[in-house]
Order: structure tokens, then sequence, then C-alpha cells
């Protein structure tokens, strides 16, 4: 069964396929590698993969996979396997909306429902981890929505003002 | 010496941990407080007893002296650590304490207050004879006379403010023309922020070095200093990398500045720990910055190269203890650096992460130490400073502490929220790095090796694999295989014994 991962805007299937002597290959986008396993646990990967030695860890939580390569975090985004990505990947698509790209609390909202706004205009300020964060319009457009107020706790990615283009 | 019974941590993270440490090596019991954000907090787990202070917002919790006191009443602590940030600095929340009877570790009230106030320090030391940036204050004075000023000291200037920090209602000038906007922007702005439009105009240095003297005085008068330590590369005036000694500083410089950061300390009336800031120009010169009124995050590169428990001394003076060590008497042992992982996203532009830590684990072996606030499993909050730990290494030399740096960067996964590791390995890595050709213009001057490093995703397919077998058992086939990839049946059999009988 084909696993699909993407990693900032690529996308990777992924397979595997046993291989008649030992072990077995993995597919990663349709060009195929061996690969061992020396061993395994829940979050330390020791394998060898097309003749190179690989220490990894790994964690999951829902659809967000993490892995540790070399000192560096590769953060992955699993999507539901034979998924059609071929449009672009979900949530990157710049929908019309100015979000937070982290939790924290808005300071400021610089507009209000019904402006006529340019792209690059600061929309809100968000503030997390004692940064102010400047939100700024992706498009030229008119503020259709504003779903917070000053002083409310956002999530990354919802929505806070909305943006009609016409 | 007998020092106190029990002390309460004003603080939280990585720092409150290492604070409990060292009262735990002295036999003192620890009270921890927290805000709600951080009931299941690693300095929770690790005090004595536990304090809840109010909600997580930092004003009304660790900034909260009221609050702060009454924990110190509640849980009859003697003394107050105030770690860095937060209230170490608050000549108000030590005043408090003082008034209370709480002893609290750090300075006194009126040379904190002193030291506070950049105008005021300024003056004390221009007067003791301490080399400044050459400057001026400016009270109602035309912008004539201040562009005829700041002509005199020479192009470029700074414009900042008296009551400044963090590079608010600071403007660097760079041309003549320009200087009175700057001059009315940064008062504008310094106005807003701290209630004071007072500015004052200053040398700006180019490409500088941050060089900085640990020191130590007791309430008897004695003061020492433990050395240099270089904090060059940093990013919006947050430092990043710190280490000592500094590649810049030979023998006869580190006396003659040692001396003078000592003589900063005493004409403030300065005891316990401290840190004396200077800038160091190319061609040797150097300049009085400011006084940091407290434990830095840096003191464990001054630590490992002088056998020097900082808060361990913290604690005996605050307790009245003299000083044992003197001035030629502080050793200095080998090369350290320490690098601080933020969560962080180095990658998009240093956007602050939070969340829950899946995974972590730290690197181990002979000289290399951590200095953490965070386990596998636990959250890091919104609300508070990014820094998730410390990793400090010390060898032989400068060289080989970069080599082990690299070495444990390597095997330092923090998994589940971004952190700043992997740009701290491309700085340890960076060839100007490694020659010790610093600056605080350091990350613009490299701007194009780090773009270039975050291009580099060399590393993202082998990723993919270990994601698509990281759940085990979901795949059919796991095989374990031995180095050589062949099957080996022993491998997989699990826990077996020879000639062992079989126990029903």
């Amino acid at each position: 069964m084909e696993d699909v991962f993407s990693f900032r805007d690529k996308v990777f299937n992924v397979d595997f396929e046993d291989r008649n002597d030992t072990g077995r290959n993995i597919l990663i986008n349709d060009s195929e590698s061996e690969i061992s396993i020396h061993s395994q646990d829940e979050n330390e990967i020791l394998m060898t993969l097309n003749g190179e030695r690989i220490k990894a860890y790994s964690a999951a939580e829902k659809d967000d996979y993490f892995v540790f390569i070399n000192g560096r975090q590769y953060m992955l985004k699993k999507h539901a396997a034979g998924a059609d990505l071929s449009g672009g990947l979900p949530g990157s698509a710049g929908g019309d909306f100015v979000s937070s790209p982290m939790p924290g609390t808005i300071i400021k909202i610089n507009c209000s429902e019904g402006d006529e706004i340019k792209e690059n205009d600061t929309l809100v300020i968000v503030e997390a981890m004692k940064m102010e964060n400047m939100l700024r319009s992706p498009v030229d457009g008119k503020v259709e929505k504003i779903s917070f107020s000053e002083g409310d706790l956002v999530d990354a990615g919802a929505p806070i003002v909305e943006i009609g283009t016409e | 010496m007998k020092t106190f019974n029990k002390i309460l941590i004003a603080n939280r993270g990585e720092i409150a941990v290492r604070i409990m440490a060292a009262c735990e090596e002295l036999g003192i019991k620890t009270v921890a407080v927290f805000s709600e954000a951080d009931e299941k907090a690693l300095h929770v787990k690790k005090a004595d007893e536990a304090v809840r202070i109010g909600p997580p917002q930092a004003s009304e919790s660790y900034l909260n002296i009221d609050r702060m006191i009454d924990a110190v009443r509640e849980t009859g602590a003697e003394a107050v650590h105030p770690g860095y940030g937060f209230l170490s600095e608050n000549h108000v929340f030590a005043k408090r304490c003082k008034e209370e009877g709480i002893v609290f570790i750090g300075p006194g009230w009126k040379s904190m207050k002193l030291l506070g106030n950049k105008l005021e320090s300024r003056a004390v030391m221009i007067k003791a004879g301490v080399p400044v940036t050459p400057g001026f204050t400016i009270d109602n004075m035309p912008v004539k006379k201040i562009a005829e000023k700041a002509g005199k000291i020479g192009f470029p200037v700074l414009v900042k403010a008296a009551a400044g920090g963090g590079g608010k209602g600071m403007r660097a000038v760079h041309d003549p023309k320009d200087l009175a906007e700057a001059v009315e922007g940064a008062a504008r702005e310094a106005k807003s922020a701290f209630g004071d439009e007072t500015v004052y105009v200053e040398k700006l240095l180019v490409k500088p070095r941050h060089i900085e003297f640990q020191i130590l005085g007791d309430k008897h008068g004695n003061i020492i200093h433990l050395n240099e330590r270089e904090c060059s590369i940093q990013r919006r005036h947050q430092k990043i990398l710190e280490e000592t000694p500094s590649p810049a500083v030979s023998k006869e410089l580190r006396k003659k500045m040692g001396e003078t950061a000592i003589n900063v300390a005493k004409s403030a009336d300065y005891y316990n720990a401290g840190t004396v800031e200077f800038l160091l120009d190319s061609d040797g010169k150097y300049y009085f910055l400011e006084v940091n009124a407290r434990l830095q995050v840096e003191h464990p590169v001054t630590e490992m190269t002088t056998g020097i428990d900082l808060v361990h001394e913290q604690i005996k003076i605050a307790a009245g203890g003299k000083l044992k060590i003197k001035q030629k008497d502080v050793p200095q042992t080998g090369h350290s650096i320490e690098v601080r992982l933020y969560a962080e996203d180095p990658e998009n532009n240093y956007l602050p992460s939070s969340g829950k830590i899946l995974f972590t684990k730290e690197p181990k072996g002979p000289g290399i130490r951590v200095d953490s606030g965070i386990y596998s499993g636990c959250t890091v909050p919104v609300f508070y400073d990014p820094i998730l730990s410390k990793l400090i290494v010390w060898a032989r030399d400068r060289n080989s502490a970069a080599a082990r740096m690299k070495q444990a960067l390597n095997n330092y996964p923090i998994l589940g929220v971004n952190s700043t590791g992997s740009f701290l390995l491309a700085i340890i890595d960076n060839p100007d790095f490694l020659k010790g050709k610093l600056s605080t213009d350091f990350l613009e001057d490299q701007k194009e090796y780090f773009d270039k490093w975050k291009d580099n995703i060399a590393d993202a397919e082998k990723a993919v694999a270990a994601a698509a077998i990281h759940e085990p058992g979901s795949k059919p086939s796991a095989v374990v295989n031995d180095h050589r990839g062949q099957r080996n049946i022993w491998l997989d059999i699990g826990k077996w014994e020879i000639g062992s009988s079989i126990k029903r």
C-alpha cells in the first residue's frame, strides 16, 4: 500500500516492495532503493538506505511526522493514500484570508469589515512568545469578515480576516 | 558555610531548573512558582514544593511582585533567586524584598536602579574614567547643533533612548540629513515604550565584537572578574552563541578590560554576580556598553573554564559570605561554547513555535552539558521567552570545542516543535566562525551562506523513508537485518538462552 507524504511543497509517494533475497526495497516517487532496518524502537531508527547508514529519530502526531536526521528536523505531512495532490497541497493554495502562523494573542487589528486593502497591508498584529508578528494581506481586495477581536487568543491557521477579491 | 534553609526561585524553564540543582548541592530546599500554563513544567517537577501564582500572562504571574512576596511568605523561604529576565533586574522588587526581610539573591536595589538607566550609568562611568562610546545628550538642542556635534564624533551615529532596551527607541543614522527625523522618531518610540522621551547620540561602531566580563563581588568590597565571554553572534540584539575565551582577546587585553570591568562594578557599589558588557573595535579599542545586574543566560561557559559554580557563589554572597578566590587564582582552562536552542523556525523567518515536544533526547559524553527546561511530552507555552534549552561544550581548544559542539548538536533531537538546532549547526560549520572572524554583523554578512544552507534539503528523501517506517509493525515485512544487510534470525527471535529449560 502506498503512503503519501509532503515536505514544504514537494510530494513523495512511498511504497515498499519485498526483495526475493533479504529485506525490502523502498520506492520513493518511483525511484527504487534498497533499505535495511537494523534496529527500531518507538522514536529511533537505524537503517541503511542505498548503502548509506542512517540514524534517524522520528515522532508523529495525527498527520504530522517529524524526522531528525544529521542535526536537522524535517516536518512532513502524511496524506490519505491515493490522494490526488496534483492541484497543489491542501491549505497552501493561497486562500484569501489572513491567519496567524502560530498560536498567539491578537494585539491589534488594523482594518474593519468593508475596508479596501492592498497587498502587503498589515492587517493584524499577533504577539507570541514576546514577539510581535505582522500579518499582511496576500492580495488586493476588500475585508469581508473579521472573526476575532483585539485581545483574543488565536490558533495557528485560523482565519482572522477574510478577504474578497472579486 | 551555612547559607539558607529554603530558597524560592522566581523564574521558570531551564534557569529555574539549573538554580534548583545548585540549591540541592548546597542542601537547600527549593520552592518553584508556576503559572497556570506551567503546571506540568520541568521546574515544577524538580522543586521540593511548588506554588501556583496566577494566570499564564507573565504580568499576572512571574512579574507579579505582590503574588511573589505572598508565595515566599506562604512557604517560609528566606531568600529569592530571580534567575534572568522577569523580575531579575527590577529594582522595585529588590527593594520590596529588602523591606519585607527577604534576601534577594542579586545586587542591591540602588546599584540596580543606577545601572538600569543608560544615561545615568554612562555619566557615572565617564566620571570613573571608564571608556564609553563618544556621544552627547540632547536637551532641547536645535537640530543644527545636534548635526554639528554628531559630525564631530563622526557618522554613522546611533540615536538611543535613555530608558531604552531591546532595540526599542534606537535609530542608526548614516547620513546627516536623516538625523532630525531619527531623533524625533526615537523620542516618540521611547515615550510610548518607556514613558520617557530622553534620547542621546553616540558613535555607531562598525562591525564591533561583543565582549563581556563576568564579575563576582561580595558585600565586603571584594570584587574579581572571571574572564571574558564573546557573544558577537546575535540576531536582533539577541545572543545566539557564546564562548570563552574570545579569539580576539589577548592576555594583555584581558587584564586591561578585566580591570575596567572591576572599576565599573566598584563605581556602582556592585555585589553578587554580574556582567559588564563592552564593544570591541577592530583596532583593539573597547567601550563600555552596560551592566547586566544578574546571572546571565551564558554563564555556563564561564563555569566550564573556571570550575567556579556561579549560582553557588551568588547564594553564598547573598548570605553575607566573603569571596574566597583571589583575582590571581582565577583559573582559565580550555575552551567552552554555548548555543541557545530556541523554539523558533530558522527556515521561516524565526517564527516562534509552540506546542508539544513529542520526543527529545539529550546528547551525552565527555565535556557536554545540557541546561534544559524540556522533556519528551511537555508543552511549550506561547506566553514566554522561547528558550528551550542550552547546549554547552568544553574541550582543550576552540577547534576541538567546535567539533564537539557539532557532534552534540547532531545527536540532539527535539521533535514536535521547531527549534534552532540545525541553524546553530550551520554556524558551527561556517568557515569564518571557525577562523574566529566574528562581529555583531556576522549573520547579515553571512546571509548568502545561510540562504544556501536553508535551501539544502538533501536529506528530505531519507526523512520520508524514516517516516514511512516510523510505526513499528505497520509494515508487513519489518525485517531486521544485521550490519551486512543479511537477515539474521538471532536478532529478531527475541530473548533466548543456550541450554535453558522451558518452564511452563
